[in-house]
Parts: C-alpha cells; sequence; structure tokens
C-alpha cells in the first residue's frame, strides 16, 4: 500500500467537534481513489489533513496516515517537507489562483523543479517539455513562455498536473479539480489524471460530481457528515448502490435520466 | 413575447483600435410564452453578454430586443424600470447577489415597493406567500444572507425574481455552484411553479445535464453564435452538432450506454 | 460590532485617548483653574505649583487652562470640518461612481488636480482672501481635504458598485438613486467610518499647523500649535513649554489614529469572510 489512512478524525480544537470522524482509506500506486460527498462532508478537510495543509491551529487530527512506510501525522515538520510537494502533490481546486500571476509559467515550474530535485541548468528545460506534454499539453513551448492569466483553467490544470509529474510525485492529491472548469475541459482533466494513473502514480480525487467519479474510474468513498458511508469500486456504486445517500446523489447527477419521453407533445 | 434580432455585441479589444471581437455575433431568438429554455455554451461562449443584452441590462452594439412587439431600449425613464415586472433574473453568486445588510424578507420585498404599488399589509402577505413557495422557513424572515445555507440564499434570490410574478425569468448560470441534492430540489420545484404560475424559463447554463432535465427547447452556443437549436423531446439523438455531442459526452457515460 | 471594539486593546486605548480629549474639550471651563488668557506678567514662567498646576507661560498665562481650552479648539474646529467633508465626499464620490464613464473621468481629473495642490498653499491663499477666523480654517481645510474624500469614497463605491447585489437591486426596479441611499452608502459605511476616523487626525494637525503659522487664528489664542509656536522663543530656558502643548496633540491624533486603525481590523477580517 502506498498510501494507507487509520482511523482519521479531525475536530475543531475550540469546540473538539469531530469534522471527520474514524475514516479508513488506502491507496495502491498505479491506482485512484474517489472520496464524493456534498459541501460539508468533511472531504475537504480529509484531503487537507492527508497533504499535511491543515491548519493546526485550528483543528486537531488523529489517528494515522502511513505514506510509504512512514507515519505522517506525528512526524516533524521539516522531515513533512521532504515528502509533501516531492511526493505528495496536491491539485488545488482553483488553478487560476494556484500561479503566481506575475512570472511566466516555464520560470515557476523550473523553481519548483530545483526546490525538490535539486536539478537546474540544461536539463531542466527538455524535462518541463516532456512533463507538460505528458499532461497533454501539446504547445509546451508556448505555455512555459505564458504568464498564468494567457492560459484557460484547463491549461493550467494541466500545468499543475505538468508539475507534480516533473517531480515524480507518487501521490497526487486534487481537491474538486473540475468544479472550476467547463465541460469539455472537465473531461480533458479527467483523463490528464487516468493518464498519470497508468505511468503509475497514486490518485485521490475529492469531487462532488458523480460524472467525474465515473469517468475516472477505480475506488470509490462516499462521506456525509465527515463519516464513510460506502465504498467499494465506482462502477459497482454506480450500478447498485447501497445506501439512500449514495442513490439520491446519483439520481441528483443525473438528472437527465428523469426526463419522461412527454415531451415529444410539444414539438 | 420576447425576441431578439441579429444581436451583436462587440467589445474593443486592448491595444487595437477599431476592430473588437464580437463576444455576440448575430444571435436571433424567439421566447414564447410557457416554455423552458437552456441556453448551453462554455463560458466564453458569449451566453453571460446575450443574458444581459436580453434583460436590457447591457446595450447591444446592434439588434434589438423586443418585449411584447416594444423595443426595451427605448422605453421612457419609467417604464424601462417597469420592465423587471415582466421579466426577471437570477444571478449566478446568490451570496453576493443579495446585500449583506438586507434580512430575507427586505430582500424579498424589494421589488414588490419598487415595483408593484401595494399597501404594506399586503406586502407582507406577499413576502409570506413566497416564502412558503420556495419551502422557506418563516423563522428566516429576519436573517440576513450570511446566516443562511447556499441553498436558501438561492430560494431567496428566486422569491425574489417571482415576487412581481414576471412572465420570463432568466437563470444566469444559476444552478452551478449547488449541491447536486440541492440543485435537484431547486429544479423540481421551479417546475411546479412553473405549472401553477406558467412562467416562461430561460436557464443559462454550462451544465447540460440541467438543460436536458428542465428545458424544452434547448440552444447551444459557441463563440458568439447559436449553433444549434433543439426541441428536446427526451431522446438525446436529436443532437447533431459536433459541439452539442461533446457537452453530452461529459455526462454519466451510463445513460449513453441505455439510450443511444 | 461593539463587543468586537471592547476586545480589541487598541481600539480601547484609541477611545480612552478620544475621551479624554472630548472630556477635556466640553469640561474645560469647569476644569480650568483660570482664564486662559488673563495675563499677568509678573507671574511669567511660574514653577508648577498649587495654583498654577502645571505653571504660567511667557505671559503668565495658566498653562493647565489653556491646554484645557485648546482641546475645544482642535476638537471644536476637526469634528464640523469632518462633518462637511464626509457629506461633501459621500455625494461626489457616489455620484461618480454611479454615473457614466464620461463624468466620472471629469470627477476624478478634477479631483487630481486639487489633491496636487499643497494643502498649505490653499489655507495661506483662502485666509489671505477670507481673512482671520475660525470659519476661515474650516473652509481653507476642506478645500484642500475634499478631493481625497472624494476620491477614497469613490474608490470604495466603485468596488461596491460590481459586485452582484447592485445588479441584482437593479433589476428589483430600484432607481439609482435609490441604489445609492439603500444600498451602497449603507454597504460602504463601515470603511467609510474608519477613513474619517483616521480623518479627524488630520483635521487636527492640520488646525494645528495653521495656528502654528499663525494662519488663521487671532494672537493669543488658546490654541495649541500656536501655543507651540509661542513656546518656541522660550524654547531653552522653558521647553516645558513646548512639551505640553505637543503632548496634546499627540495624544489626540494618536488615539483618532489608534481606534481608526484598529476599527479597519476589525472590520476587514468580515469582508474577507
Amino acid at each position: 500500500m502506498l498510501l494507507t489512512v487509520n482511523n482519521l478524525s479531525v475536530a475543531l480544537k475550540k469546540s473538539s467537534r469531530p469534522i471527520v470522524q474514524n475514516l479508513d482509506l488506502s491507496i495502491e500506486q498505479g491506482n485512484s481513489l474517489v472520496i464524493l460527498g456534498q459541501s460539508g462532508s468533511g472531504k475537504t478537510l480529509t484531503c487537507k489533513t492527508i497533504t499535511g495543509i491543515l491548519n493546526r491551529r485550528r483543528f486537531e487530527p488523529s489517528g494515522e496516515i502511513i505514506f510509504n512506510g512512514k507515519e505522517l501525522l506525528s512526524m516533524p515538520p521539516r522531515k513533512q517537507r521532504e515528502i509533501y510537494g516531492a511526493q505528495i502533490a496536491l491539485i488545488p481546486q482553483n488553478p487560476m489562483t494556484a500561479l503566481d500571476p506575475s512570472v511566466r509559467v516555464g520560470k515557476q515550474m523550473a523553481e519548483t523543479l530545483y526546490l525538490h530535485t535539486g536539478l537546474r541548468g540544461k536539463k531542466v528545460k527538455s524535462k518541463l517539455l516532456t512533463a507538460l506534454e505528458n499532461a497533454g499539453l501539446d504547445r509546451a513551448e508556448e505555455v512555459m513562455q505564458s504568464y498564468p492569466h494567457m492560459l484557460s483553467g484547463g491549461m493550467l490544470q494541466r500545468v499543475l498536473i505538468a508539475m507534480a509529474l516533473m517531480v515524480d510525485a507518487k501521490l497526487i492529491v486534487a481537491d474538486e479539480p473540475t468544479t472550476a472548469l467547463d465541460a469539455e475541459h472537465r473531461n480533458a482533466a479527467v483523463d490528464a489524471f487516468i493518464s498519470l494513473r497508468e505511468k503509475g502514480a497514486a490518485i485521490l480525487l475529492v469531487t462532488h460530481d458523480f460524472g467525474v467519479a465515473s469517468r475516472l474510474g477505480g475506488e470509490l468513498l462516499v462521506m456525509k457528515d465527515g463519516k464513510a458511508i460506502e465504498r467499494g469500486s465506482v462502477f459497482e456504486v454506480l450500478q447498485a448502490p447501497g445506501h439512500d445517500y449514495t442513490r439520491a446523489l446519483i439520481e441528483a447527477s443525473r438528472l437527465y435520466s428523469l426526463v419522461p419521453e412527454r415531451r415529444s407533445l410539444i414539438c | 413575447m420576447l425576441e431578439a434580432i441579429n444581436l451583436y455585441k462587440s467589445y474593443p479589444a486592448a491595444g487595437q483600435k477599431g476592430k473588437g471581437t464580437n463576444a455576440v455575433n448575430g444571435v436571433d431568438l424567439v421566447l414564447e410564452d410557457r416554455m423552458t429554455y437552456a441556453l448551453v455554451g462554455e463560458s466564453g461562449s458569449g451566453k453571460s453578454t446575450l443574458s444581459k443584452m436580453l434583460t436590457g441590462l447591457l446595450p447591444p452594439t446592434s439588434g434589438d430586443v423586443l418585449l411584447d412587439g416594444k423595443s426595451i431600449f427605448s422605453l421612457g425613464r419609467k417604464e424601462s424600470r417597469l420592465r423587471f415586472t415582466q421579466m426577471q433574473m437570477v444571478l449566478q453568486d446568490s451570496k453576493s447577489a443579495l446585500d449583506p445588510r438586507f434580512t430575507v424578507y427586505d430582500s424579498i420585498a424589494e421589488p414588490i415597493r419598487n415595483l408593484l404599488n401595494v399597501p404594506k399589509q399586503r406586502e407582507r402577505q406577499m413576502v409570506a406567500e413566497l416564502m412558503n413557495k420556495m419551502e422557506l422557513p418563516d423563522s428566516l424572515m429576519n436573517r440576513r444572507p450570511n446566516e443562511l445555507s447556499g441553498g436558501q440564499q438561492k430560494r431567496v434570490c428566486i422569491a425574489r425574481a417571482i415576487s412581481v410574478s414576471p412572465q420570463l425569468v432568466i437563470f444566469d448560470e444559476a444552478m452551478s455552484g449547488l449541491d447536486v441534492i440541492v440543485r435537484k430540489s431547486i429544479l423540481e420545484l421551479l417546475k411546479r411553479l412553473q405549472e401553477e404560475s406558467g412562467f416562461t424559463y430561460l436557464f443559462i447554463t454550462h451544465d447540460i445535464d440541467v438543460a436536458l432535465y428542465i428545458a424544452d427547447h434547448i440552444l447551444v452556443m459557441k463563440e458568439g453564435k447559436l449553433v444549434e437549436r433543439v426541441c428536446y423531446t427526451g431522446s438525446i439523438e436529436c443532437f447533431k452538432h459536433p459541439y452539442s455531442r461533446m457537452l453530452l459526452d461529459s455526462l454519466l457515460p451510463e445513460y449513453l450506454g441505455q439510450n443511444a | 460590532m461593539f463587543k468586537k471594539v471592547l476586545c480589541n486593546p487598541q481600539a480601547v486605548i484609541g477611545l480612552v485617548l478620544i475621551a479624554v480629549v472630548l472630556a477635556a474639550a466640553v469640561m474645560a471651563p469647569m476644569l480650568a483653574p483660570h482664564d486662559p488668557e488673563a495675563v499677568d506678567v509678573t507671574r511669567k514662567f511660574a514653577e508648577p505649583g498649587k495654583e498654577y498646576p502645571l505653571g504660567t507661560d511667557q505671559l503668565g498665562r495658566c498653562e493647565l487652562s489653556r491646554l484645557l481650552y485648546g482641546a475645544r479648539y482642535s476638537i471644536g474646529m476637526s469634528l464640523p470640518t469632518l462633518l462637511v467633508l464626509s457629506v461633501i465626499g459621500l455625494v461626489l464620490g457616489c455620484l461618480s461612481a454611479c454615473s457614466g464613464k464620461a463624468v466620472d473621468r471629469i470627477f476624478i481629473t478634477v479631483c487630481d488636480i486639487f489633491i496636487s495642490f499643497p494643502s498649505l498653499i490653499i489655507a495661506a491663499a483662502v485666509i489671505g482672501v477670507l481673512g482671520n477666523g475660525m470659519q476661515n480654517i474650516v473652509i481653507a481645510i476642506i478645500i484642500s481635504m475634499w478631493a481625497w474624500f472624494t476620491r477614497m469614497i469613490r474608490s470604495y463605491a466603485v468596488a461596491e458598485m460590481g459586485r452582484d447585489y447592485i445588479l441584482a437591486a437593479r433589476i428589483s426596479g430600484c432607481s439609482t438613486f435609490q441604489i445609492i441611499v439603500r444600498h451602497l452608502i449603507p454597504n460602504i459605511m463601515s470603511q467609510f467610518l474608519v477613513y474619517v476616523s483616521t480623518g479627524v487626525a488630520s483635521a487636527i494637525l492640520m488646525v494645528s499647523g495653521f495656528s502654528f503659522l499663525n494662519l488663521g487664528l487671532s494672537a493669543g489664542a488658546a490654541e495649541w500649535g500656536a501655543m507651540l509656536n509661542e513656546a518656541r522663543s522660550s524654547l531653552y530656558s522653558h521647553p516645558e513649554l513646548l512639551i505640553y502643548p505637543g503632548a496634546c496633540i499627540l495624544i489626540t491624533s494618536a488615539g483618532f489614529n489608534l481606534f481608526g486603525e484598529a476599527l479597519r481590523d476589525i472590520i476587514e477580517p468580515e469582508e474577507g469572510q
């Protein structure tokens, strides 16, 4: 197992009210896990805890997060830094605000690369180009020369994916990566994740969109009120949801299937 | 009832004089009573610009919008305001569309006060009815927007829009950003309201799922032009344009397997 | 809101300082042991003692009484000035933000022209034309500061006009006037009050600055700036006479500034949410 989360709970420090309760999950290399839930289900907080960006002043996590045999929650911050960013990459919800608007994309990528691998000099460019191409960006040279605002949301998303690729991240955590995107870019972004998975990375994707989950496939975990209420492979759950809530979610994200044929009368 | 004739809107491009890009590029549109329309397209396709022109909030570069046969851009000052008794719009982000200092009651009552000359008592009664219709509990009446959930904010916005019983309600991306379950319950409610009160709806959305669920007529927009108009009969076979097919492709694949 | 103010130490310090100065201004006739204008040359530069708690100045006037009455000048001139400035700023700023691009451009340009004049020159010109007098100082300050207020309020208003609820109000049938009165002004009020409270400090400094330069007030007036100027002549023998009014100016403007800045800190996180 690449990542195993045992009995993870996250509570608000002030009220000690648990927001995530006794969550277990695991991801293998080359596999993906989708966490599905509505807003307020604790999915984003889980994501933040796993990627180490949880605000420890407000929230108190407990349990275990074992990545590659090492426990992350109790690890001292300096050691954590070697893992986060380099081995665990986070793709944030809004790609528009994730990059520095005043620095060219290529330069930002090179900086990140240097920070995590110490690589600089002539090799950098070819490495960046390969990463961008692998993330599904055709005109990689052009992308590197652009400022973030010159690229569309879908392209920026793929730049972020390329950044995860170039540092050879083993685990890629994506928090609602498709919410800010249009339908056509949404499909392309999910496809980029699929190709990442094929290259051997593990994907943890958080979404409220069943469409995204079904396109990505793999394992699924449905969260409600901080608890895991259903798990299984995406297609199993989609075909035979075991929980009423899951059923309601599927129905609500597939509205068109509820349309009766009566419409033929209108035309 | 609402007719758009050959609408163009161009924004001046930065740096170039005279040359501009056409956000809306020659759109003709007729909206008939008691129908539900959906205008689908990606962001940047000009659908938002089009909706602003249809409501008269943005003057077109050329072309005209007729409301019941009269151009909405040549109305007098007072008539121009009164057009909002006939058409209303629900905006995308309901949180910022509500004045943070207004209570729910004041927000819903605002169009009634401005547009319908009714006594205070009747106004109170109307707001209570509207809240009831939108399934908002009475206890929320004196709350402020930041105390409401996203779904409740959206309901308040819709209640405000239908408070003056308009013929046409335009939803400008109003269903995006909502949780699927909340979205479904609001759409169901809107369908019921339409049957009761005979509104015409125009949904502006990038979500083809919503469009297929609620609309009788689906208009697909790309690069400022309407590339496809479909009278939706429950079968997606009627979509021919490659762009429409691509949009449909983002739906849950299972369904396509069943019906295609 | 009030609770938050009371929990913020900076705001409380500011409020206490403001309250002290206000109390001094209001109760000056009761608190002052002597007439601030009463000259007694036989007792000039008296040491602090029972009769003169802070001693006397070069003309034997009671220093404490003069300081107390000085608060009346500072507060009594800066507050009405700010009131007028607020009204001008709100009206012009909102109008500028709500009217079309061309009108807005004209407003900005006019404001820029006024901002580029140093306030001292405007004051000298106004007082030169209108003559001495408290109301003339007020007019001079208004003329030199209105453009700042208008621009500031315009920038708040423009930011607020871009928000969706203004568009929603228009769809709800509000006229531009109704939008300004019902939606715009209440929503920029909090930012505006912050600006006003720091504006009080600069108005006080201006009043004192003008009278230090003998602009506007009649000679011998118990105004802090004027007192500073008079004390200058005895700088080496009696430096404390310079320190007293200086400290008063410092305390008053610090009070308003501290309070204003604390108010901004309190309001801003709310907006970010």
